[in-house]
């Protein structure tokens, strides 16, 4: 009886306490509004995807077509190269198949902010449809030669989710950042895609006490070779940590997709290494297709080594977008936080027009429920 | 020069042994030799006009070097002397205006505004570390409720007063010699009329106008811009420029007049000989 | 400067201690939903008029949709007196702009617009929640953007603005409940080339619905609009029919023979 008492009156001191912690609501200055953000680095390619809803931290939809905070450029707005790159075209086939019905294809147009504008539906274009899209088949594309007087820099993508209040802090602060380095440089002179790298991680650092919840890939060309230029990805947490990888993603949804993309882009390399024959064996057995054996590290110079891992992949871009289109399709699937659209922006050097890259966006549609 | 103060004029601090603060008559000395201000209450409304000397040929005359502001949507101010100086006055009316409205959630009366700026402007004649302002400053303003307008006048001394019609600067005592010829101080002091026997806006834009082409000689004075603005029954109380068209012409009516004037001068003449 | 500014006026004024600064953690009075819609010449919004507090129906005439300037209007739900703060600092910004620009000639002025007061909005509702001291609203900004020489464009605008600064634009939407109750119907009735009339009878629907379902509305709404000629409009407050005629709620359980009661 004593014990009964005894449980009782602490019971109902649990549920008073209880009440009395949830009426007393504390401001949360954070809300991870969705979005997941992937990148892929390619020979002569790279290219940045995010997803288009926007999440109110719980069940519901704020939008369906956020993009804003999403991928910006990281560079001043007065940056022409971005508006020059965007007039080129990338038309769909001529012989259009049912399931190139649900591809989106648009040159890249700009917020006066940097951002990436969302790609708008043509309207005399096929209607994207969303059963559509869920069973996906590369659409034939072509590219059009950009004009030969396409600039040489090539701009440094970022993409950035988590809360989207942050996201955007932090692509202003960047931007600002950025801009005011660039006004001291030397005319025309940008920062390349390492520097890009490097300053973001500076300015996430900057608020260590008080994080940016910014989860942020960074993509792009890297032209520091002399045999031109490879695409180069950096994935980063929220306060700063980074490293240089061939395929990363970041945001809701990115334990789902980082192992989804490790296998479709090791099958790809596995395709382009092998013959086609040996597709089945199961490839378990095998070690991580990203990492380069220890005897190949080898640069010549004495004390020098190539990175352990490949930090770009070996496939085509056609198949890169694809596997990035199939990965963002099974997320949807489980992660509520991921869905509506994704945009993909690919940016790919050209050997024969003076190495200048051609920039385009390719859109679909992803699961709305 | 001669009426200079001998060792009392270095700071407006101290007074000379007969009554005055030098630094405070240098200030107004300022003003006297700038662009002339004209304000005018009229029956519906308040006309200021400022003659703006172009001092450079090459000068964008119509965006800088402004001496007519805003201070509020009803409220407006025409300044002369030190124009650097004036719009330092500018700025605090209109912190002072918004901070009224803040605080008493309606507009900032004519009243309280001039007194504001007045204390303000007197406040640089009191300490020996500060520099009086080399400004006077007109406030036309419209108080929504009473429904009434009124023009102040604001000097570098930090003095304020209500005109029915005044005017600062270099043709001030001739341009206030015009003014009262135009009956705008009526019967109202021996309690006649009142306002109704004032003049309208429209004919006060063409009387000043007038009145700033009769003090001008083309032969001596520098070419100037003629800036005016209103604040009347017809623009909804609220101070905006006078349109440009308006302006000009009036002015043509004001330079048709004098030259009018000029002949019958020259008829007497003839006449008496 | 500092000497001077203490002097005769008043354009300084006192400020509490920071011993006794309390932040909000929470909002007392409140208003609900904001729904808000593009149409085929502008922006239409729509709100009701009760600000609560706590459960009780304290003041049913409050309006919820502010202009700001001659071509943008705001609408807010969240904490009341934070609302009527932010509308007087964009007010004041407006008057600003107004007094301190390069002519004297109203055709000549640029007014900030809808989109320069979402981006300035974001800015200090973000600065305010780094501060932990919110403002506790989230705000539907509505208007047209501008052309790069400061005309406004034919291209509406509609963004929000939350407390902590998450700000997004699109075609339709709601705040508060309105964002459960009234955006998946408004999303699914939603064309670009909507009639005004269609707009308005889709957002009083939609308040209708919100008036029914969510305890914190009311009947009795306001409805504003920004048009493509650069009006903004917002009417008076007006009251919804309801029906409540519904069988089940006019005869109790007595009539169909049982002991009483509904």
């Amino acid at each position: 009886m004593n014990k009964n008492i005894f449980t009782s009156s602490s019971l109902i001191l649990l549920v008073f306490s209880n009440l009395v912690e949830s009426s007393a609501q504390k401001f949360d200055p954070y809300q991870l509004n969705g979005g997941l953000v992937a990148a892929v680095a390619g020979k002569d390619y790279v290219l940045i995807a995010s997803d288009t809803r926007l999440t109110d931290g719980g069940y519901g939809i704020n939008s369906r077509r956020y993009l804003s905070g999403r991928i910006w450029g990281a560079s001043s707005s007065s940056w022409e190269p971005i508006s020059t790159l965007a007039s080129t075209q990338l038309p769909q086939s001529s012989s259009p198949s049912a399931a190139s019905a649900s591809w989106n294809v648009s040159p890249a147009k700009w917020e006066s902010d940097g951002s990436l504008a969302m790609p708008l539906e043509e309207e005399n274009g096929p209607k994207r449809n969303e059963h559509e899209s869920r069973s996906l088949s590369f659409p034939w594309l072509h590219f059009i030669h950009p004009p030969s007087e396409a600039p040489k820099n090539s701009p440094v993508f970022i993409g950035s989710a988590g809360c989207a209040s942050d996201c955007e802090s932090l692509k202003r602060r960047f931007r600002l950042e950025l801009d005011s380095l660039e006004c001291n440089f030397p005319s025309g002179l940008k920062l390349g895609v390492q520097s890009i790298a490097n300053l973001l991680q500076q300015v996430l650092y900057g608020r260590r006490g008080f994080p940016f919840y910014s989860f942020c890939v960074v993509a792009g060309m890297d032209n520091r070779d002399s045999d031109g230029s490879t695409g180069a990805v950096y994935v980063y947490d929220a306060i700063g940590s980074f490293e240089r990888v061939a395929v990363g993603c970041s945001g809701t949804g990115r334990e789902l997709l980082q192992p989804i993309l490790d296998r479709l882009f090791s099958e790809s390399s596995r395709n382009e290494n092998h013959n086609h024959d040996e597709c089945d064996i199961p490839v378990a057995a095998h070690r991580d297709v990203m990492s380069v054996p220890a005897g190949e590290q080898r640069l010549g110079v004495a004390g020098s080594l190539r990175p352990p891992v490949k930090s770009f992949v070996d496939c085509s871009w056609e198949e890169a977008v694809t596997n990035i289109a199939r990965g963002y399709q099974s997320v949807a699937e489980r992660e509520i936080s991921v869905g509506d659209e994704i945009v993909i922006c690919l940016l790919k050097s050209e050997s024969d027009v003076n190495n200048s890259p051609t920039l385009h966006v390719i859109s679909f549609n992803l699961k709305k429920d | 020069m001669a009426s200079s103060g001998s060792g009392y004029d270095l700071s407006s601090s101290t007074f000379s042994p007969d009554g005055r603060i030098f630094q405070i008559e240098y200030a107004s000395k300022a003003v006297e030799n700038a662009g002339t201000a004209l304000g005018l209450r009229c029956r519906d409304g308040i006309v200021l006009a400022v003659e703006k000397p172009l001092q450079h040929k090459m000068l964008v005359s119509k965006t800088t070097g402004r001496r007519i502001h805003t201070v509020d949507e009803h409220a407006g101010v025409a300044i002369t002397g030190f124009v650097s100086d004036g719009r330092q006055i500018v700025g605090r009316a209109r912190d002072e205006a918004s901070n009224y409205f803040e605080t008493y959630g309606t507009k900032i009366p004519a009243e309280v505004l001039a007194n504001r700026i007045s204390a303000y402007v007197h406040y640089f004649t009191l300490h020996g570390a500060l520099r009086p302002f080399g400004a006077t400053t007109l406030v036309a303003a419209y108080d929504p409720a009473t429904k009434e307008h009124s023009l102040h006048m604001v000097e570098p001394s930090g003095v304020s007063y209500e005109y029915y019609g005044c005017a600062a600067g270099r043709g001030r005592q001739p341009a206030r010699t015009e003014m009262e010829k135009l009956s705008i101080n009526p019967k109202h002091q021996q309690g006649g009329g009142g306002d109704m026997e004032l003049i309208d806006v429209q004919e006060g834009v063409k009387q000043l106008a007038k009145i700033v082409y009769t003090l001008y000689d083309a032969s001596k004075d520098k070419p100037f811009e003629l800036e005016m603005s209103w604040l009347c029954e017809a623009t909804e109380w609220k101070h905006v420029g006078v349109p440009r068209e308006f302006i000009s012409a009036a002015t043509e009516w004001a330079k048709k007049e004098i030259e009018e004037a000029e002949e019958e001068d020259d008829d007497d003449e003839e006449m008496e000989e | 400067m500092s000497l001077s500014l203490q002097a005769g006026g008043s354009a300084t004024r006192a400020l509490p201690s920071a011993a006794g600064t309390t932040h909000t953690t929470s909002p007392i009075t409140t208003g609900t939903s904001v729904l808000a819609v593009k149409y085929r010449s502008g922006v239409l919004l729509a709100a009701d008029t009760l600000v609560s507090y706590g459960s009780m129906a304290k003041f049913k005439n409050a309006r919820r949709l502010l202009p700001i300037n001659s071509r943008t209007l705001i609408g807010g739900s969240g904490e009341y007196s934070d609302l009527q703060s932010v509308s007087d600092l964009l007010k004041r910004n407006a008057l600003e702009d107004k007094c301190t620009a390069d002519s004297l000639y109203e055709e000549e002025n640029n007014e900030e617009c809808a989109k320069e007061v979402w981006s300035y909005l974001r800015a200090v509702m973000y600065n305010r929640r780094s501060k932990m001291n919110p403002l506790w609203n989230d705000i539907v900004v509505a208007g047209f953007k501008q052309n790069d020489d400061g005309t406004t464009s034919d291209e509406p605008f509609l963004g929000v603005v939350d407390k902590i600064g998450t700000a997004y634009e699109d075609d339709v939407l709601a705040t508060g409940f309105g964002g459960y109750i009234a955006l998946p119907l408004m999303r699914e009735k939603y064309r670009p080339d909507m009639e005004e009339g269609e707009a308005r009878a889709l957002l009083e629907d939609c308040l209708r619905i919100l008036f029914y379902r969510d305890c914190r509305a009311l009947n009795r709404v306001q409805i504003a609009k920004v048009t493509r000629e650069g009006k903004v409009l917002v009417s008076e407050p007006y009251e919804l029919d309801t029906f409540w005629d519904f069988k089940g709620f006019v005869d109790t359980k007595a009539g169909l023979g049982t002991d009483g009661g509904w």
